[in-house]
């Protein structure tokens, strides 16, 4: 018998301790416990640590997570961050998170389920961002911060264990994207190039936030020649101009991040977020013969967009229904000249922003009126 | 499922159709949601390709289907 099959074949103890020789990280993937690497077992010391970060109560319950519908105890949030390889001081964030991300706007249970390849990424602001060592800066979407890795993975690993978000099981994406480990980034303020996200959706500086959409993978824009802003922008636009993505057949919302030296560039030349966002969707379009297949597969009417748009073929066709779709950050480091565009999943979810501490957000969050939502 | 679920609530018999690739989701969520009894429609998977005769020989299936569910007659 191998190892591994000692392992699997075994059961969960009636009394819930394991033998003291058990390979705990081997045990756990037997039980099916992981997003496919090592996990950190919940040892009771470190779930205690985390619970009391979460503000103890460890039968409270913060959220049911779908499709599978299981309940998040502050136990269960605790396990999992535990897991994920989470600090105790990542606890606020990765708690407000799930809060948005169950919220109805968000509509987590098709993103879940959905054959398209959107997870949720995750942006936060704020001043918690640097107490807890978050990464704005180079490698912003990579590899090599705790947090920013260990946030997203927490996530991650509650949409599994408690979503049921198992691949071919309840989670249907024909594809997925290497953001369905972690997706999180911190925004790079100290930039200071344009109003933080945040600031700019109606809190304070000192207030801290999260982010949430669920999103394709960044697609990098390069440019290293324009020195202007409607230059730079038009690599952008050139990037979201296309009917590849979701966003150009199910509308929604998208993201662009902008890189350090292209916002201060903006800078430069005072263009604000109101600017950027404006041009960038005034100006990204497709034409709907595109977006249709000139009806070659027959008449395509796509009741996906918003029905105010004008079908005939030569017609353009906005990218998002309006510049308040497009949700503009600036992070990433202070060397070269790249941004990002990233796709949403449609007009089917909405982006959910959220203050770490529960504080209320300006306007009371989401507007949804007749089925669409607004932050 | 949510809707089919509150529909039924208010004793308005209710077929919801899903493609066989979300039927296992359907019957999650119905536990989920405590309605182990609702019997979902089910037809082939995919949808977005066909054409429209295909997508009639389609409806005609989830027709009947949704005739037997409301007669109570399909067995979950």
């Amino acid at each position: 018998m191998s190892s591994d099959a000692a392992v699997t074949t075994q059961a969960f103890p009636s009394n819930g301790r394991v033998a003291d020789d058990t390979d705990l990280v081997e045990w756990y993937y037997a039980q099916g416990f992981s997003d496919g690497f090592p996990v950190v077992p919940p040892t009771p010391d470190k779930v205690e640590a985390m619970l009391e970060a979460l503000g103890g109560d460890p039968d409270y319950l913060e959220c049911r997570v779908p499709p599978r519908w299981g309940g998040l105890t502050r136990q269960v949030l605790a396990v999992n961050m535990v897991m994920a390889g989470c600090l105790p001081s990542y606890a606020p964030v990765v708690r407000a998170a799930m809060l948005a991300l169950t919220s109805q706007a968000f509509n987590l249970h098709g993103v879940q389920a959905t054959t398209h390849m959107a997870a949720p990424l995750l942006v936060v602001n704020g001043p918690i961002r640097n107490a807890i060592g978050m990464n704005s800066g180079h490698n912003v979407f990579g590899s090599g911060n705790r947090a920013n890795a260990t946030i997203g993975r927490a996530i991650r690993m509650i949409l599994l264990n408690a979503g049921g978000g198992w691949p071919g099981e309840l989670d249907k994406s024909t594809l997925g994207h290497p953001g369905k480990y972690t997706y999180c980034i911190a925004e790079n303020e100290e930039v200071g190039c344009i109003a933080p996200y945040h600031v700019d959706k109606g809190f304070e500086e000192t207030d801290s936030t999260v982010f949430v959409m669920p999103a394709e993978p960044p697609h990098s824009v390069t440019n290293h020649v324009a020195n202007d802003p409607e230059g730079i922008l038009d690599s952008i636009v050139s990037a979201m101009s296309t009917i590849a993505h979701n966003n150009a057949v199910s509308s929604g919302h998208c993201a662009v991040v902008l890189g350090p030296e292209h916002a201060r560039v903006m800078a430069k030349y005072e263009w604000k977020r109101h600017d950027i966002r404006h041009y960038l969707w005034y100006q990204a379009h497709n034409k709907f013969g595109d977006v249709a297949f000139q009806h070659r597969y027959g008449k395509v009417y796509n009741r996906s967009l918003p029905k105010w748009y004008s079908r005939r073929d030569g017609d353009r066709i906005p990218v998002v229904p309006t510049p308040d779709h497009i949700h503009l950050f600036c992070a990433g480091g202070e060397a070269g000249r790249f941004s990002a565009f990233i796709p949403g999943w449609g007009h089917m979810a909405s982006p959910v922003l959220r203050e770490i501490n529960g504080k209320s957000p300006p306007g009371g969050g989401p507007q949804c009126v007749d089925g669409t939502c607004y932050l | 499922m949510h809707d089919a679920i509150s529909l039924e609530g208010q004793d308005r018999a209710t077929a919801v159709v899903v493609t066989t690739e979300f039927k296992h989701e359907a019957e999650v969520q119905r536990a989920a949601l405590g309605m182990e009894g609702l019997v979902p429609v089910v037809i082939q998977h995919p949808l977005s390709t066909l054409s429209d005769e295909e997508i009639s020989d389609r409806g005609a299936d989830a027709a009947a289907q949704a005739v037997r569910i409301w007669l109570g007659q399909a067995a979950g």
